[in-house]
């Protein structure tokens, strides 16, 4: 976190949207394709690249999936997997949206395909009101409606409220 | 003095409803309504009202080209009048002088090109005037026109004068009388008055109002602001609505009033009349989550174009089928994007989710669909049972043709890449078994009478289309004992394409095809393999291009008696293949497969290879059937259940399956089958019940079958030329059936 270590060509500067910087090894960071791409087209590392829509908390989780998996050689796909089911394990709906949205932006595909997988995971079998209130999504069926499309697939709510 | 002293026009005041008034006129002149008017007009010719209706004086019928005469009436030609005088006319007279006469009044209201002329004068320099929008006390707008503004060059003027105007939409134009609370700039003369959701379009100068039409999705949006501006390019007037749509609001609290924690549904920026609804990244793609960003405290939106291809495309078809209930953009999403799909299928390819689907004859003779998470695996055994669920297809009134509420399915087809028919006689149904959506298919009117249904789905790999072949025959005649048929009918349905089925041979040219109806067919990759009639060859069918290929049957081994009827067609490997000596014990325990390996590069070149595999000591002697083939990850395997097993049921039915990975056989219990009519009696089900018995592993596929079946109005309108060939051919083809009739019909004795 402190940015007064001396920049060798192998550190980089991340500065989250609330002000803290990250110092990480170039290899961790080029599991960002988003990362790569600015230094491919020679973004000078020195300076402090500005991630403005990623948080500290989330940014720190993201560069200890990066550190992982740049870190971690290929043949260990199992310790891997091990790795990032205890990573995402407990954390809670709004983490894992902002894991997705930091995923997103920074293209880490690997980290996105996880995190969304596990929303998923988590909503699978969660009833609809309540998927509602998790993505903000507004009812917008009369009830009428919303009853005649139930009824079409009255299979799948067996069970549900 | 007014405009009509001037030009001349009769003093008659113009009514209030013009058509009465203006019959006199028309009577002399011939010339008043609509088109004929124009024509009037634009030739040069004399106005419409004039001196022919003789209250004023004599003379002057010579028009414009006799020139001012002194004492004579002089009249202006109309055309004079309108390009010279009335473009120069400021806006306000123009209102008043509509009342003229009808052609003015269309000419000044309806006329392009006039108002282009008036425009054109009008220009900065000339007249204009002060519009000024004052909001009032109650929070609305009020406007008011100055002529002229106390510039500070004369300083001393003091006060202009200020016109208050009520822009009130007339009762046609608008539902109801509102105030407006909001205005936007005034742009080459138009501006808009808003409040809400509703908007007006106004004309300053002409003090015109029409309401625009409003979002219905935005009635409980707030915030709303409009923007009118003017693409000089496209010369068009467009305007922007900005709103801000609540998620959430109780009664006391609405989540927006507390400024910190704003968090809004959708930012949602609508071009008027021009509101994108395209698919994934529809009119409410853009969510305001993102911009906002992740504060702490602060609620975390995802983007809708995040939820939708990053964590809706990794549920399993039943939560999709839920959550269409959450919202009518979700429904629409899940339900009517391709693309949608397309991520869905990729995202659950086959070593991923997937289940287990039965199909089971029930004592009714008709069928039952039942559905397993899993089977009792041949790796752990000890698992017993696995739950089945029972469904029951029923398609909803909107999806079926005719009113018959009361559905029985007497057969089904394979399921082929996640979907499968079922059918009763002359009838069939399309069904996805994920999301266990159904649908009913056209039918042949013609077939009303043809029995021994048999239908087949096939997948088309080439050209990526389903098509479903039917077999029947069509009697020719009938009496007590013997009916004769003309032969086999033989049609074929490509989904999403044809709208009704085709007739690709006709009885007689029908091919090979004397197929043997009612024994099981197998289907393989775009292949069919069936009976020939008679029961001795083999047909092999492919629905990439349709043709058949004979194939003969593998040579008789060594010391049996050639018997095709105990022999069993099923599929073994992914290959077509043949177990024979079903009718006999045994021997050793031995089964002995043929296998049908078709050669790929060479059409109509195929060979059998001989298999002989050891069964347990449990297996099935006699009548074995086979049940369904499963892909597994780990290797297909074969699914045999036998026929004594079958109907002596007391609990759950067996199945074996051979697993080609270990090279033998084991026993599965796959679990107890309900029966679903109260009536039944285990005894009823009997031999022919067992080749409807049908074990299939499936794959989540979520593809709407409105894309596949043509019951839908709009696309039997594009395949409506393409039928219209068919009934061409089918009429043709009908003459030749005629002449052909006595030579080629048939005769086959059914015995009831």
């Amino acid at each position: 976190m402190a940015s007064s270590i001396e920049n060798n060509n192998e550190k980089l500067t991340l500065k989250s949207s609330d002000g803290e910087e990250f110092l990480v090894e170039k290899h961790v960071a080029l599991q960002s394709t988003l990362l790569q791409n600015m230094l491919d087209s020679d973004c000078s590392s020195a300076d402090v690249i500005p991630l403005p829509k990623i948080d500290a908390r989330t940014l720190a989780l993201v560069l200890g999936y990066c550190k992982k998996h740049a870190d971690a050689s290929s043949s260990k796909q199992g310790e891997l997997n091990s790795f990032d089911s205890e990573f995402l394990k407990d954390m809670d709906m709004g983490a894992l949206f902002n894991l997705v949205l930091a995923a997103n932006f920074m293209e880490i595909k690997g980290l996105l395909d996880i995190a969304a997988q596990k929303i998923a995971d988590t909503i699978k079998d969660k009833p609809h009101q309540e998927v509602r209130e998790i993505f903000h999504v507004e009812n917008d069926y009369t009830p009428e409606e919303e009853a005649a499309v139930r009824e079409e697939n009255r299979w799948a709510f067996e069970g549900f409220p | 003095m007014d405009a009509k002293d001037i030009l001349g026009l009769p003093k008659t005041p113009l009514p209030l409803s013009p058509e009465k008034k203006s019959r006199p006129q028309k009577d002399s002149q011939r010339k008043p309504d609509g088109i004929s008017r124009e024509v009037y007009a634009l030739t040069g010719g004399l106005a419409p009202l004039m001196p022919a209706s003789g209250s004023r004086g004599s003379g002057g019928g010579g028009g414009g080209a006799e020139g001012p005469t002194v004492g004579a009436v002089v009249v202006l030609p109309y055309e004079l009048v309108v390009v010279e005088v009335l473009t120069r006319l400021p806006a306000k007279s123009l209102m008043r002088f509509k009342c003229v006469s009808n052609l003015w009044r269309s000419t000044i209201t309806q006329d392009p090109s006039f108002s282009k002329i008036h425009c054109a004068r009008h220009s900065p320099s000339r007249a204009g005037g002060f519009f000024i929008i004052y909001p009032d006390a109650d929070d609305s707008f009020c406007c008011f026109y100055a002529t002229t503004l106390p510039s500070c060059s004369c300083p001393g003027d003091g006060e202009s004068i200020l016109v208050p105007h009520q822009f009130t939409p007339t009762a046609s134009n608008s539902c109801s009388s509102s105030k407006c609370y909001g205005a936007t700039d005034v742009i080459k003369g138009l501006f808009i008055l808003y409040a809400g959701n509703r908007s007006w379009l106004c004309n300053v100068s002409m003090r015109e109002i029409r309401e625009l039409p409003f979002s219905s999705d935005l009635e409980n949006a707030v915030a709303f602001i409009y923007c009118l501006g003017f693409a000089s390019t496209g010369k068009e007037y467009k305007l922007v609505k900005l709103c801000l749509l609540p998620f959430y609001s109780t009664k006391d609290v609405i989540s927006f009033h507390t400024k910190d924690v704003i968090s809004f549904h959708d930012l949602i920026f609508v071009e008027e009349e021009k509101r994108k609804t395209s698919g994934l990244s529809g009119s409410r793609g853009s969510g305001s989550g993102g911009a906002k960003g992740p504060t702490v405290g602060a609620v975390v939106v995802l983007p809708y174009e995040l939820v939708v291809v990053e964590v809706l495309t990794r549920l399993p078809a039943k939560s999709l089928m839920r959550f269409k209930c959450v919202s009518n953009l979700w429904r629409s999403t899940i339900t009517q994007d391709p693309s949608f799909s397309k991520i869905h299928r990729a995202r659950h390819s086959p070593s991923r989710a997937g289940g287990f689907f039965i199909i089971y004859p029930d004592a009714d003779d008709s069928l039952r669909c039942f559905y397993a998470t899993t089977l009792p695996s041949s790796s752990c055994p000890g698992d017993g049972e696995s739950v089945l669920v029972p469904h029951q297809f029923t398609p909803t009134a909107s999806n079926s043709c005719s009113s018959s509420s009361n559905n029985k399915y007497y057969g089904a087809t394979d399921v082929v890449k996640g979907l499968f028919c079922l059918y009763a006689g002359n009838r069939s149904w399309l069904c996805n078994v994920s999301t266990r959506e159904i649908r009913e298919l056209p039918f042949s009117s013609d077939l009303e009478n043809a029995v021994a249904f048999t239908y087949c789905l096939g997948f088309a790999s080439t050209s990526k289309e389903y098509k479903l072949v039917k077999m029947c025959l069509l009697p020719f005649y009938r009496t007590k004992d013997v009916i004769s048929f003309h032969g086999l009918i033989f049609e074929i349905l490509t989904m999403g394409k044809d709208a009704s089925w085709r007739r690709p041979w006709d009885i007689v040219e029908a091919p090979a095809v004397g197929l043997e109806l009612g024994r099981t067919s197998v289907y393989i990759d775009g292949l069919l393999c069936c009976w020939h009639r008679g029961g001795y060859n083999l047909i092999v069918f492919n629905f990439q291009d349709e043709s058949f290929q004979k194939i003969h049957p593998p040579p008789k081994s060594s010391g049996s008696i050639y018997l095709e009827d105990g022999s069993l067609l099923l599929q073994f490997g992914g290959h077509f293949a043949l177990v024979r000596g079903l009718h006999r014990r045994l021997v050793n325990h031995e089964l002995e497969i043929w296998v049908l390996e078709l050669n790929k590069y060479e059409q109509g070149s195929y060979e059998w290879i001989n298999h002989i595999i050891e069964v347990p000591c449990d297996f099935p002697v006699r009548g074995c059937s086979f049940v369904g083939s499963l892909p597994l990850p780990i290797g297909d395997q074969m699914l045999l259940t036998g026929l004594v097993e079958f109907i002596n049921k007391k609990s759950a039915v067996p199945v074996y399956s051979f697993d080609h990975a270990k090279g033998k056989f084991e026993k599965l219990v796959i679990g107890n089958f309900p029966s679903w009519s109260p009536s039944s009696q285990v005894a009823s089900i009997c031999r022919k019940d067992i080749e409807k018995f049908r074990v299939y592993y499936y794959e989540e596929d979520i593809t709407p079958l409105s894309d596949l079946v043509s019951n839908d109005k709009d696309l039997s309108l594009s395949s409506a030329s393409c039928t219209k060939n068919n009934n061409k051919k089918k009429k043709k083809k009908k003459k030749k059936k005629k002449k052909k009739k006595k030579k080629s019909s048939r005769t086959t004795t059914l015995s009831d």
